[in-house]
């Protein structure tokens, strides 16, 4: 579908005109924000916690220093997730247990929080596959540099396993720098795909000699796949009404909790 | 059941029984042969008696015996008088009405010369009607005369956005209102995003829109009825005419297939945008596909005096690409074929057998190495009406129809070989529908329009899915190809009448229940043509519709101003909308994304029209809210709807200046969309999320245009006639919001709300011309 909203904004361009407004956006009180990850390649929690500020301030987000952090496995073995800094609560050398569900509880002003991630097995990926082009695909608005510049699409190659009901999740960064954000994350499912060689085109840009991009790829639980793309939907324009992705935390809170082995893969373009 | 058709034959049958004769026969324009359709007869000696005609011109009315003068009118026309006698036997009278002679130089100038007060004698509150000639000096964006704007502009129904031919009536939703084109009905009514409606105005009769008291022999949506009829043919001379604009072109050509007895009309229309945007020095817009085609065909032939034959078609098509990388194409078709019979002088028959198309597909890459989508809904629908002139107090209506549809959710086809090929599940239905209505006039003063119309929706063969409360799948059942999944039905009456007050002012009310067995399924605010329509299953309840409304006329001075107020209430049940994130496309469970709620409009409408003189046009206002409740939507509390416009400001005028210029001016006035903005954000993944409270809690910025037109009637030659219309879309370039995002300024790091508008000022020129 990208495309043709792609097609409605290039319309849209030949008259179109933007200009800044002025809206009152009521203040909604603040809100509990727990962004939690368990990256079992590098056997680390990271568990941010902040609150909801107010739409158009620009002060940066209110941090939680105070919260408790547990990490139990399938078994209830229980784990404290200690305070590290702004916000942010590490553990690390929490030794992974592929096809197990893990549990989270934050317990924050008297409320606790909870949230399970099953941590599936880790899918390889094959290759990054790149191709010259001279137009870009989906993310034509990075196209038309001048011809003598050769432009590069990229494609993520994996085998999705012969059993349906996979989910990924695939974030790249280019040049160690550019990341490709919420609105560029790749989230698939095999419902088309299932047990195929999948060649997925990395949309959002086109890329030029010299640069690189690496490619880190997630078998991921459901729950997060829904999520994500849930939030995916709030970050394109026409959506007719926008609202928060289903709570993934018990009791409100906003946010998720994410764990998941992860392949990554690495190429500067010729 | 049984007892309401009881009392409609005793009160149709209380009139007595003296000796009685029948005066029948048909209505038509004689400049070109075609059936008038709602044009009057009535009796000079009688109040309050008459008759009207019906789609094909056909009028009957029965009298007791005598000699009577009867007075044909039909808006624009020269009304006739006519003697008849029916002191010994039935009659039969077929008049050709005319163009009043003092405006037959300036013909595409409609003058209102008679019909004066039938909007205060007439039983019909509910019926709005227009002719395609009445509105042709009204500015219209890119100059491209379309019917379905101008319909916009009267109170009621509203603008589905910018430039939009999509509609909302009284607060229902775009996918509420049925479009029929000779019958068929049009499941994608616009062309190009939303601009322009399918509907060529070359090609285009008359247009009716009921919004309430919908009569019995409609049914099958929730908010509304668009009857558009397409031109019969010139059935007197051969003709030409067309037109040249910036965007598109148009011609039309009529002729009898044999003088009197037969004619047919084809008419045709291309944009050329494309044409331009190769002009471009961008290479994405130079390799952009951009155009839409339309085709309506028609031919009738009478086999005898009361023996007809219509056949109608209409191809359309809109093709975007860009590149090879992508195209995207989509389009209806439709076809007619009717067979009209006048059984006796009382008893007229029409039997219709119609087919109804709309696919899209769309293709990314090319065939070596990418893939395809495409999705289609498909009718055949078998009708038979009847219309029985039972005496002059008492029309009776009924008819059976049978609709078979056939749903193909999505196809998808790839040479990548990422992909499977997948197709979801086929689905049919057969919609199934009996009515009966009698329109009835009581003394002087009073007339009644009451029906009963019944509705059953069979949804047969294939796969079903049961889901749990949260939408997940609990268990699958497969069905034969013709054995029931589910039968919905329901019975669906239909009310309207009006008491005369007096020749200047009247009080009418109607009430209809009408039924809704397929749902357009649709999730982002610009409505696009892979919004897909699902039938009412296991899962998805019909949904209905019950509203009330009354109003009040009155004429002023010589019927040179009418002035209305209608209110109305609107209960709404079983509504559709989705879960969070619902994935509409390719989506075998679709029906697990959505769900289900209530809603109810209400509103009232005031206009003022000026009908007579240099200067005429309209003023409406209307004061309306449409609100919805889901319990899985905003915490179960009721919310605005979209098109909830709680004020809606249209002023039309059109001036003659003299014979060779005519100007006009459109004024549009609405509340903002409701809409759902955050109302907090928060951090993840290191970007911004807004955080959202309510759902359409906020407004779009107040809507306003003015648009602009001049019309110059050239020089008439012998058979020739032509003009130029010069048309200024958003005259004083108001801005107004199409979409409002939020966005993090770079430099100050606050966050601002940006809004696009698609159209600053839009002018544009038309050459229209007329041979015959």
């Amino acid at each position: 579908m990208k495309q043709f909203a792609l097609f409605i904004g290039m319309t849209a361009l030949i008259a179109a005109c933007q200009k800044k407004i002025d809206i009152d956006l009521n203040e909604a009180g603040p809100k509990l924000v727990i962004e939690a990850n368990y990256n079992a390649e590098d056997s680390m929690v990271f568990v941010r916690i902040t609150e909801t500020a107010s739409y158009f301030g620009s002060s940066s987000e209110p941090i939680v220093e105070t919260a408790g952090v547990t990490i139990t496995d399938q078994s209830g073995n229980a784990t404290v997730v200690p305070y590290s800094s702004n916000g942010n609560y590490i553990l690390h050398d929490y030794i992974p247990q592929f096809n197990t569900t893990y549990t989270l509880y934050v317990e924050h002003n008297g409320v606790t929080y909870s949230a399970s991630c099953e941590l599936n097995a880790i899918v390889p990926q094959s290759d990054i596959f790149i191709e010259q082009s001279t137009q870009a695909i989906g993310g034509g608005v990075q196209g038309g540099e001048s011809s003598d510049d050769t432009t590069y699409i990229a494609f993520l190659v994996f085998q999705d396993p012969a059993a349906p009901g996979d989910f990924y999740q695939g974030e790249y960064t280019v040049n160690g720098a550019v990341k490709s954000g919420i609105e560029n994350m790749i989230l698939l499912n095999d419902d088309l795909t299932n047990g195929n060689m999948v060649t997925f085109p990395v949309f959002g840009r086109t890329f030029k000699q010299g640069d690189s991009l690496e490619i880190d790829f997630r078998a991921v639980d459901k729950t997060i796949y829904d999520y994500f793309t849930e939030l995916q939907t709030l970050t394109e324009t026409n959506s007719a009404a926008p609202a928060n992705p289903d709570y993934f935390w018990s009791n409100g809170a906003l946010g998720y909790f994410n764990a998941y082995g992860s392949s990554k893969k690495f190429v500067i373009f010729p | 059941m049984r007892s309401f058709l009881l009392i409609a034959f005793l009160i149709v049958g209380s009139t007595s029984f003296s000796q009685q004769y029948t005066v029948s026969g048909s209505v038509k324009d004689s400049t070109n042969g075609e059936d008038i359709f709602g044009a009057t007869v009535k009796v000079k000696e009688l109040e309050n008696t008459g008759a009207v005609t019906n789609a094909y011109g056909f009028y009957s009315l029965t009298l007791a015996a005598g000699t009577y003068t009867l007075i044909y009118r039909s808006s624009g026309m020269r009304t006739q008088e006519i003697k008849v006698d029916l002191t010994s036997g039935d009659q039969t009278l077929n008049i050709e009405l005319g163009v009043p002679t003092d405006v037959l130089q300036v013909e595409e100038v409609k003058v209102t010369a008679v019909k004066e007060n039938e909007n205060i004698t007439g039983s019909g509150m509910n019926v709005t009607q227009f002719d395609p000639k009445d509105i042709e000096t009204i500015p219209v964006i890119f100059g491209e005369k379309d019917i379905v704007k101008t319909i916009q502009l009267t109170p009621s129904v509203k603008s589905a956005g910018e430039g939009n031919a999509g509609f909302y009536v009284r607060g229902g939703g775009t996918d509420q209102n049925l479009v029929l084109l000779d019958e068929a009905t049009v499941y994608n009514g616009s062309h190009l995003l939303g601009f322009f409606s399918v509907f060529n105005s070359d090609a285009i009769k008359d247009v009716s829109l009921y919004k309430s008291g919908i009569p019995a022999e409609y049914g099958g949506r929730a908010s509304s009825v668009m009857d558009v009829k397409m031109k019969d043919g010139n059935l007197k001379k051969f003709g030409i005419s067309g037109g040249i604009g910036l965007i598109s072109s148009r011609l039309a050509v009529e002729a009898p297939i044999a003088k009197e007895k037969g004619s047919f009309i084809i008419s045709g229309r291309r944009s050329y945008l494309d044409l331009f945007l190769k002009l471009s020095s961008d290479e994405n817009i130079k390799n952009t596909r951009l155009y839409f085609y339309d085709l309506n065909v028609k031919a009738n032939y009478k086999l005898s005096d009361k023996d007809r034959i219509f056949v109608s078609g209409y191809f359309g098509r809109d093709d975007f690409g860009f590149g090879d990388q992508f195209s995207f194409d989509y389009g209806n078709a439709t076809g007619t074929i009717r067979y009209n019979r006048i059984i006796t002088d009382k008893l007229f028959s029409n039997t219709s057998v119609v087919y109804s198309n709309f696919n899209y597909q769309f293709t990314v890459g090319d065939s070596e190495d990418g893939f395809g989508v495409s999705s289609a809904i498909q009718d055949w629908n078998l009708k038979q009406d009847f219309s029985w002139y039972v005496n002059k107090n008492n029309t009776i209506k009924f008819g059976v129809n049978g609709t078979h549809h056939t749903f193909i959710p999505g196809v998808l086809t790839a040479s990548n070989e990422s992909f499977n090929e997948i197709r979801l599940d086929e689905r049919y239905a057969l919609e199934l529908a009996g009515y009966v209505q009698n329109d009835m006039k009581i003394g002087k003063r009073f007339n009644l329009m009451y029906g009963l119309r019944y509705s059953g929706f069979d949804l047969v063969g294939g796969k079903s899915f049961e889901f749990d409360e949260k939408g997940n799948i609990v268990s699958d059942s497969l069905y034969d190809r013709w054995e029931t999944i589910h039968y919905h039905h329901g019975l669906e009456p239909r009310l309207s009448m009006s008491y005369v007050i007096s020749e200047k002012n009247s009080v009418k009310l109607g009430y209809n229940r009408s039924y809704q067995y397929l749902h357009q399924l649709s999730n982002s605010t610009t409505s696009s043509p892979t919004d897909i329509w699902v039938p009412s299953s296991n899962n998805i309840k019909p949904q209905i519709a019950d509203q009330i409304a009354v109003g009040y006329y009155h004429n002023l001075k010589d019927n040179m101003y009418r002035i209305s107020t209608e209110v109305y209430y609107k209960n709404l049940l079983n509504q559709i909308d989705y879960r969070n994130g619902a994935d509409l496309v390719l989506n075998n469970e679709v029906e697990g994304e959505l769900v289900y709620g209530s809603g109810r409009a209400y509103g009232a409408e005031f206009l003022i029209e000026k009908k007579k003189g240099n200067l005429t046009g309209w003023i409406g206002y209307t004061l309306s809210r449409s609100l919805r409740q889901f319990d899985d939507i905003n915490d179960g509390n009721e919310f605005p709807a979209r098109q909830d416009r709680i004020h809606d400001l249209s002023v039309v005028a059109m001036y003659r200046i003299n014979q060779h210029l005519a100007v006009a001016g459109t004024f549009v006035y609405y509340t903002g969309d409701a809409a759902t903005f955050p109302s907090g954000k928060y951090t993840l993944n290191g970007e911004t999320v807004p955080y959202y409270t309510e759902r359409n809690g906020y407004r779009f910025p107040d809507y306003h245009r003015l648009d602009l037109g001049l019309t110059w009637y050239m020089k008439d030659k012998k058979r020739f006639t032509h003009n130029l219309n010069f048309s200024v879309y958003n005259a004083y370039a108001r801005e107004n919001a199409y979409t409002i995002t939020f966005q993090e300024n770079q430099e100050t790091g606050e966050t601002e709300a940006i809004q696009t508008a698609l159209f600053k000022i839009v002018p544009s020129i038309t050459y229209n011309f007329k041979l015959k």
